[in-house]
């Protein structure tokens, strides 16, 4: 198979279904945990789409297929979106809160593409040499293909208290602690 | 053109082998397998280092790489013995050459939602014109000991012993006359209390057991040897071998038909089959060059 249908096949699908799952639980750690894998899928597609690995016309058709709406039920329902939503400001609700919590820094991308701008415009690496590091980004997609998706058990930075204190905006222990478990942290 | 990964633990049927991943060229002219197999405690990753990246680097390969689908097997070296192991291998070859599962190469058409486009992309089947075997140390003696049996029972393995007729086996530091540390590991070894507790894990795994004690590496080479004289057109039952000279782990040495390289300087055990920017013998060497 193709790179990118064994991705899609072993990696964004099983995401989606793990979402889906999720949606109907009451269980708010599960759904997070979710959202937070499905979303780091996202980011596996959008370097993909930097670095060359998938061509942006079928990087986009991913994402349509799968992402869009994901991003889009972040917004608040219509009838309560904010006066002051505009170019420059989005109107959070809870789940987009903890996923910017989480993935600090990629605010501007979750907040453009919940607006609905190309989810492959924003937050580019600009890499030099970015064909090069096309190699390293397969073993990414081979690995998170292989066991990001396979097991129930919460990952290892979901376990982590200081990465919990952090992100539910609890001050450290040790004053300005940063959790080094990260996924943001650790790859990017 | 590029490989694409995919995961192959379920290549064999009835046999799970965990961490097994084929690199399937995009090449549609693509007419040559080349099967890895990995050393004592070695994995399909960590054993072939770079060959997956620097395959699709321009200007550092053979141009067969290009037509090559690569699969890496992996297996318990440790606890399988290699028989065992060498019947996984031929299991592999029937299953892989000439013609490859299909499902390594479309996407199932029953999965919902996936976009045409990206249906669209599946590789086309590929049928294979040759084989190639490569082993780093345990896998060498795995591919000896496959190919023994494989020629041994020719008549009721007729299939697999003809597919192998013409498979060229290039070995890489091969353990195939057995296990024989010597400097730092020899000399760590060869204190008492370490080589005491050392001895007693490593008998817990039969295939070191046998490297160890080479009574059935020796009677491999004794059948290799003679079938080779007897029938000179098979070509597994010839292996060309590459040994680094600082290699401290195996006994040097090969089979009567054997076709040994020079020994490569500064390589040892681990580093011989690691191509990198400075050293691209393993690239060509994987290839028959």
């Amino acid at each position: 198979m193709h790179t990118l249908q064994e991705f899609v096949v072993k990696g964004v699908v099983p995401a989606a279904e793990q979402l889906k799952r999720a949606e109907n639980l009451k269980d708010l750690t599960a759904k997070r945990g979710a959202s937070t894998t499905f979303f780091e899928s996202f980011l596996l597609l959008h370097m993909g789409a930097e670095v060359g690995t998938f061509t942006l016309e079928l990087a986009r058709s991913v994402f349509s297929s799968y992402y869009e709406n994901f991003f889009q039920s972040l917004n608040p329902p219509k009838e309560r979106l904010d006066l002051f939503s505009n170019k420059l400001q989005v109107s959070d609700t809870r789940e987009s809160s903890e996923l910017k919590g989480t993935f600090p820094n990629f605010r501007v991308l979750i907040e453009q593409t919940m607006r609905g701008q190309d989810a492959f415009a924003f937050q580019r690496n600009e890499f030099r040499g970015a064909n090069s590091l096309r190699p390293i980004l397969q073993k990414f997609l081979a690995h998170s293909t292989r066991y990001c998706f396979r097991s129930s058990r919460p990952k290892l930075y979901e376990r982590c208290p200081i990465y919990e204190r952090q992100r539910l905006g609890k001050p450290m222990a040790r004053g300005g602690l940063q959790c080094r478990t990260g996924y943001g942290r650790r790859f990017w | 053109m590029e490989h694409h990964l995919a995961w192959t633990d379920h290549l064999i049927p009835a046999q799970e082998l965990p961490g097994s991943y084929a690199l399937l060229s995009e090449n549609p002219k693509t007419d040559a397998a080349i099967l890895f197999f990995h050393g004592f405690l070695g994995d399909a990753h960590g054993t072939w280092l770079n060959f997956q990246s620097m395959i699709d680097t321009d200007g550092t390969t053979a141009p067969q790489w290009d037509r090559s689908d690569l699969f890496f097997l992996q297996y318990s070296s440790f606890r399988e013995s290699i028989s065992s192991i060498a019947s996984i291998a031929l299991e592999a070859v029937d299953h892989l050459f000439p013609i490859p599962p299909r499902s390594l190469f479309e996407m199932d058409r029953s999965i919902k939602g996936v976009p045409d486009s990206i249906m669209r992309l599946s590789l086309r089947p590929h049928k294979y014109k040759s084989l190639i075997l490569v082993a780093h140390s345990e896998g060498a003696a795995v591919l000896r000991r496959a190919v023994e049996i494989a020629y041994k029972n020719r008549k009721q393995k007729k299939k697999v012993s003809t597919k192998l007729r013409t498979t060229e086996l290039n070995l890489f530091a091969p353990a195939h006359l057995g296990f024989e540390p010597k400097g730092w590991i020899g000399a760590c070894l060869s204190i008492s209390r370490i080589e005491q507790v050392a001895i007693t894990v490593l008998k817990l795994s039969r295939a070191f057991v046998e490297m160890k004690e080479k009574t059935a590496l020796l009677s491999t080479v004794k059948n290799t040897d003679q079938y080779a004289r007897d029938d000179s057109d098979y070509k597994a039952l010839r292996a060309r071998v590459l040994i680094g000279k600082e290699d401290d782990i195996v006994v040097r040495g090969e089979f009567a038909y054997d076709t040994v390289l020079p020994e490569e300087p500064d390589q040892d055990h681990s580093s011989i089959c690691k191509p990198r920017v400075e050293y691209s013998k393993p690239l060509l060497f994987a290839v028959g060059k």
